[in-house]
């Protein structure tokens, strides 16, 4: 019974910790303009050709709105994955 | 025997404060946005020749992102980051130059301008502490924004935060009338290494004149260029839709040469 209680005690912790630890990460941010990926993509399983599109909300380094880009992609990939390509051809190209 | 010992305090201030000293302060900057954040900063000041604020690009991000459920929040920057925010005062030379930097523009910028008259109403008889600091208040417009700020004749020199100068002493605090943007004193000491060292880091790729940057950050064109820009070098197949706001947002909303424009 103590084992049990231990082990429950344990796993309880652990996820206290890691959800502080996620909160304090998503908190304190990099700096600058950020973007907020409007996950309203299309998604379905048959990733041939399909057609996402992908909300960026911009923002200036002082937190002020300024508007938004709309990416529309055509790809064969899933659109969470084309979501993360496009994240990473935006930062090469502006950071 | 109180009366004396402030008068002996507010002596001492004067002499200290007018011996060439340099000071540094540190404020808290708090940008009440769409996405509040705060900030901090550092000013160092000759009083006879210059002043220096540096402001850091880290933020902790205040109270609750009001994010919609099943979004993610992607940490992906459309202009450079890591930028150290600089408003450096030179009395002498009558030149206020600031780094800055424009969305979706890779170019770190030194923008010079000469130093802005700012016409400070000191009239009121209003007073509040600040630490230990008796403050007075004083009101300012400055680029399309109303300014309240709580300075103190303890620390007799004309400097403020960012690009506040002229008040007859230190502003301790400052805010707009829609607390947008407001910064807090931390700390007041004598100059030391911390902030030489972050003035090491101060870095910008070109030079330009106030007017021609704000052309380059607010010019209706220059946003259709930079979505043709951004089109050749994404991949095929891929088409953006800009929805930008033409709304002006930041401190400075209205410029001198604007207003002159609309009054002819």
């Amino acid at each position: 019974m103590k084992k049990i209680i231990f082990v429950l005690a344990f796993v309880l912790m652990s996820s206290i910790t890691f959800a502080n630890s996620e909160s304090s990460n998503s908190s304190i941010n990099e700096e600058e303009v950020m973007l907020k990926n409007n996950n309203n993509l299309s998604s379905n399983n048959n990733f041939e050709d399909q057609i996402c599109r992908i909300r960026h909300t911009v923002y200036d380094e002082e937190g002020n709105w300024l508007g938004s880009v709309v990416y529309t992609i055509e790809t064969d990939y899933s659109c969470k994955e084309a979501s993360e390509k496009l994240k990473i051809k935006t930062l090469e190209t502006f950071s | 025997m109180k009366k004396q010992i402030s008068l002996l305090f507010f002596l001492c201030s004067l002499i200290t404060f007018s011996q060439n000293n340099e000071i540094l302060v540190t404020y808290d900057v708090f940008y009440n946005t769409k996405k509040p954040r705060l900030k901090e900063a550092y000013l160092s000041i000759n009083n006879r020749e210059w002043s220096k604020y540096i402001e850091l690009p880290e933020f902790k991000l205040l109270g609750d992102e009001k994010e919609n459920e099943g979004e993610e929040v992607l940490n992906v920057n459309y202009s450079p980051s890591g930028i150290l925010r600089v408003v450096d005062i030179n009395k002498k030379q009558n030149k206020l130059s600031s780094i800055e930097t424009i969305v979706f523009d890779k170019t770190v910028y030194k923008v010079n301008e000469v130093i802005p008259i700012m016409k400070w109403n000191i009239t009121y008889n209003d007073e509040k502490k600040i630490g230990n600091y008796i403050c007075n208040k004083a009101t300012v417009n400055f680029r399309g924004r109303n300014y309240i700020a709580w300075y103190s004749l303890n620390i007799p020199v004309l400097s403020g935060p960012w690009k506040f100068t002229g008040a007859p002493g230190l502003i301790l605090e400052i805010y707009d009338e829609t607390l947008t943007y407001r910064w807090l004193v931390k700390k007041i000491e004598k100059k030391n290494s911390l902030f030489d060292d972050l003035n090491k880091k101060v870095s910008y790729d070109l030079e330009i004149d106030l007017i021609t940057f704000v052309d380059k950050k607010f010019k209706k064109e220059n946003k259709k260029d930079t979505k043709s820009k951004m089109e050749t070098k994404l991949p095929r197949g891929v088409t953006i839709e800009f929805n930008l706001s033409n709304v002006r947002q930041g401190k400075e909303l209205k410029f001198e040469w604007e207003e002159e424009t609309k009054e002819n």
